[in-house]
């Protein structure tokens, strides 16, 4: 960049120290917060991970696990083909895609929790809400993103294929896909993370099991060291895919920061 | 390729933008009419959707009389509240990161993760360190907009074409004449993008706060209208709630569009 | 062999289709088994919608076009289209975009390899076989996108300004490179450019098209002897050509300038 010459700059040594040490200074602060405070507010990192481990032994944590993943798998693996499906209709015909686009982007500013009720009125209190819930939340930015990468395709690739007389699902396999795919792991990571915020959401709201709402239950009965723990393990997981994701985007070379990309 | 593409069948002389518009407004008229007439035509129970009119009867009478007005003040002051400070916090913090580069290296990969937390498990734990109450829902929504606000100003300022710099630079200006006509004008198409989506985000935060666990607020009355089958009271903060989301959202995207426009031509 | 017959194309314009342009009119133009023949012509007299009709990706509004008298009805195997930029799939290596149109028409794996490093060494990149495309220059990109091309084994060649994205010094050696090629190859070629010295440098005979609509002011043969080479472009013979050339393609830019100029204003 051109301000680089007005910018501290040290090496790469420090970087990799100063992200190793990001971690450990939250883990610091937890552990004053918690020391400051009652042990009834906010349980300390020791008595969390005492908690997470026995959540695991006696299994609580396993069966909230199990359920929370279920609705969570089926949920993603709806917006995925939903998602694409839909970005990809509209990202070949640009007529379609100029009628729907503002409105896509514009159901998308709309807070979906608002309109939970509406999904236990039609799918009831069990796991169908929840899966229908963390899909909507899900298949927005995998529909957006498969249209706006769809949009990033070189009309010269197309041509090319034309005239080297591909048939619609050999252009679709071996042009169209590569050249949306960089833009669509984007999709795909930002899509899971909204799932499943749908999913924990849901269950902290109407469930009668899954670790949102075992979540909720630890609050009302003010344990806060399990409840920590639960915490501990949602952010386990979302960070464990997330850098699986973005390993992959690295690996494809996917441009563009999140928010140009939500923009 | 260049050929015409019509979109439609039928050719009604009308220009492609006007087809667009007007297939646009059937959709939405189509969904505006299914809410209305479902309901009334039996497709759907009435205790499970109640016609349009009925909603907007109900939400017209709630703030007539005035009983939406505390959880609106709630609402609001959350809301605006997190979203003011976000600003404040986010533009500095994105200062800050843009100017030191090792610092927004360390931190790059925290950021793209942030959102990726399932953010509101951590209310629970707010509302068990600080008590109910409006703050923390104001916490949860500020900590929920302020990101996305750092990460567009660090990368808006960072994007600034060298050109602009050098010319800058050409000109003899001091930093503070750089900063004020140059980076600021030159990023402020991509700042308030990231001011648009924090407020959004603001409002995600907000209600959903709300509607898990609070005493008041709009996210709270649909929660509870819900738990307590009261339906038509439901659907009337709800479509208060939509409405909000969709006209902000509509005037954040104009504003958002003339800006870029000045920008690239 | 290639036959083009009253070529005309017409576009709807603007936002209703209502008003039409007229881009191509009464296009007539033979090419022989083995020639080099260019098209040149101001910017935006329809070179390259001349390009995709005669390669059979747009359909003209009138006129035929035949190789051998057989019509070209849409995207033909007897045609290989060379784009202007951007045709190589940053995606495949470079011998992977090479055996490309061969692998999708069903060639077999072992011989669609054979046949595409023998063409990479035609086109001067044995080496890179297995590079990326992003990590290669702009011309040795045009190198791939031509071997993907003659690597079809096509009746004709069609190029659309293939070197206009390079500079001066790299199109020149890229065309030279393009006529051993040529002769290596026994190929037909059509090649359009708005470059003088270019079209001078490689072609038989070189067509001269007018600002639109586009229609072939004047066909001029190049009796320049072949092989051509650096000394050749110093010669009196080769400047009175180009001179030539210009002294009728100076009046049809002019115009073509002005016209652009209205469009742009129209569309404010």
């Amino acid at each position: 960049m051109s301000t680089r010459s007005t910018r501290f700059r040290f090496d790469g040594d420090v970087v990799l120290l100063g992200r190793v040490a990001v971690p450990l200074v939250v883990l610091a602060l937890w552990q004053v917060l918690a020391m400051s405070v009652s042990g009834f507010a906010l349980a300390t990192p020791a008595a969390t991970f005492e908690a997470l481990v026995g959540g695991f032994r006696s299994g609580w944590m396993i069966d909230g696990l199990q359920r929370t993943m279920t609705e969570l798998v089926v949920a993603y693996a709806l917006a995925i083909v939903v998602g694409i499906w839909v970005g990809v209709v509209l990202g070949l015909n640009d007529f379609w895609h100029d009628v729907f686009e503002p409105i896509v982007l514009g159901t998308y500013a709309i807070p979906k929790v608002t309109l939970f009720p509406i999904f236990l009125f039609v799918f009831q209190f069990g796991m169908d809400s929840k899966i229908a819930f963390g899909w909507f939340h899900g298949v927005f930015p995998v529909a957006i993103l498969t249209m706006s990468a769809m949009a990033t395709i070189e009309d010269t690739h197309l041509d090319v294929a034309r005239s080297l007389r591909l048939s619609r699902w050999q252009t679709f396999r071996h042009v169209v896909v590569p050249s949306i795919l960089p833009g669509l792991v984007i999709g795909l990571r930002l899509g899971f993370n909204l799932t499943f915020l749908g999913i924990v959401l849901g269950e902290m709201f109407a469930s009668r099991a899954g670790l949102g709402y075992t979540l909720v239950e630890y609050i009302a009965g003010v344990q806060t060291a399990p409840m920590l723990a639960i915490i501990v393990v949602l952010v386990l997981i979302a960070t464990v895919v997330n850098v699986g994701f973005f390993a992959l985007e690295n690996h494809l070379g996917s441009r563009g920061s999140d928010t140009a990309q939500m923009a | 390729m260049s050929e015409v593409d019509r979109g439609f069948g039928v050719d009604l002389g009308l220009s492609r933008t006007n087809k667009v518009r007007l297939v646009q407004a059937l959709v939405v008229l189509g969904v505006v009419g299914f809410v209305e007439f479902a309901p009334r035509l039996g497709l759907v129970s009435p205790t499970t959707l109640i016609p349009l009119s009925e909603m907007v009867d109900e939400l017209a009478g709630l703030l007539g009389s005035g009983d939406l007005t505390p959880h609106l003040i709630q609402t609001f002051v959350a809301v605006f509240g997190a979203f003011a400070l976000a600003l404040v916090v986010g533009i500095g913090a994105g200062v800050v990161l843009w100017k030191v580069e090792s610092l927004k290296q360390v931190l790059d990969p925290y950021l793209l993760i942030y959102y990726a937390v399932p953010f509101f498990a951590f209310y629970p734990l707010l509302v068990s360190l600080i008590g109910l109450g409006i703050a923390p829902i104001l916490l949860i929504a500020f900590g929920f907009s302020v990101v996305i606000i750092v990460t567009n100003t660090a990368s808006g300022l960072g994007e600034i074409p060298e050109s602009y710099v050098l010319a800058g630079r050409d000109m003899n200006l001091s930093t503070w004449q750089m900063l004020r006509h140059v980076y600021f004008p030159a990023s402020v198409p991509y700042v308030f993008t990231g001011l648009k989506l924090g407020f959004v985000y603001a409002l995600i935060g907000t209600i959903a706060s709300e509607f898990i666990l609070a005493d008041s607020g709009l996210g709270w009355l649909i929660a509870y209208n819900y738990n307590n089958f009261d339906v038509r009271g439901m659907y009337a903060a709800m479509l208060f709630v939509v409405v909000l989301a969709l006209v902000m959202n509509g005037v954040l995207s104009y504003v958002e569009n003339r800006l870029y426009r000045r920008v690239r031509t | 062999m290639l036959d083009i017959t009253d070529i005309s194309k017409t576009y709807g314009l603007g936002d209703d289709r209502v008003s039409t342009i007229v881009a191509l009119d009464d296009i007539d133009l033979t090419v022989d088994r083995g020639e080099f023949v260019s098209i040149i012509g101001p910017t935006g007299c329809g070179k390259s919608t001349l390009f995709e009709v005669i390669g059979g990706l747009v359909d003209p509004t009138a006129g035929e076009v035949t190789i051998e008298g057989s019509p070209v009805t849409g995207p033909d195997e007897r045609i290989g289209m060379v784009f202007q930029d951007h045709s190589t799939f940053p995606w495949l290596s470079v011998v992977e975009n090479v055996e490309f149109g061969l692998r999708r028409s069903g060639v077999e794996k072992g011989e669609a390899r054979d046949r595409a490093m023998e063409m990479i060494e035609l086109v001067g990149l044995s080496g890179f076989e297995h590079a990326d495309p992003t990590e290669l220059s702009g011309g040795m990109n045009q190198r791939v996108a031509i071997a993907r091309t003659l690597v079809m084994e096509p009746d004709i060649v069609l190029m659309d300004e293939p070197f206009g994205a390079l500079d001066e010094q790299t199109r020149l050696i890229l065309g030279e490179e393009l006529l051993r090629i040529w002769r290596e190859t026994n190929a037909t070629i059509l090649f359009v450019t708005h470059n003088i010295n270019e079209a001078v440098q490689l072609s038989d005979r070189i067509a001269v098209m007018s600002a639109r609509p586009g229609t072939f002011k004047t066909i001029v043969d190049n009796d320049i002897p072949r092989p051509r080479d650096d000394d050749t472009m110093s010669t009196d013979a080769f400047n009175d050509l180009v001179q030539r050339l210009w002294t009728v393609l100076k009046d049809e830019s002019k115009k073509g300038l002005s016209q652009k100029a209205q469009q742009a204003g129209a569309e404010q």
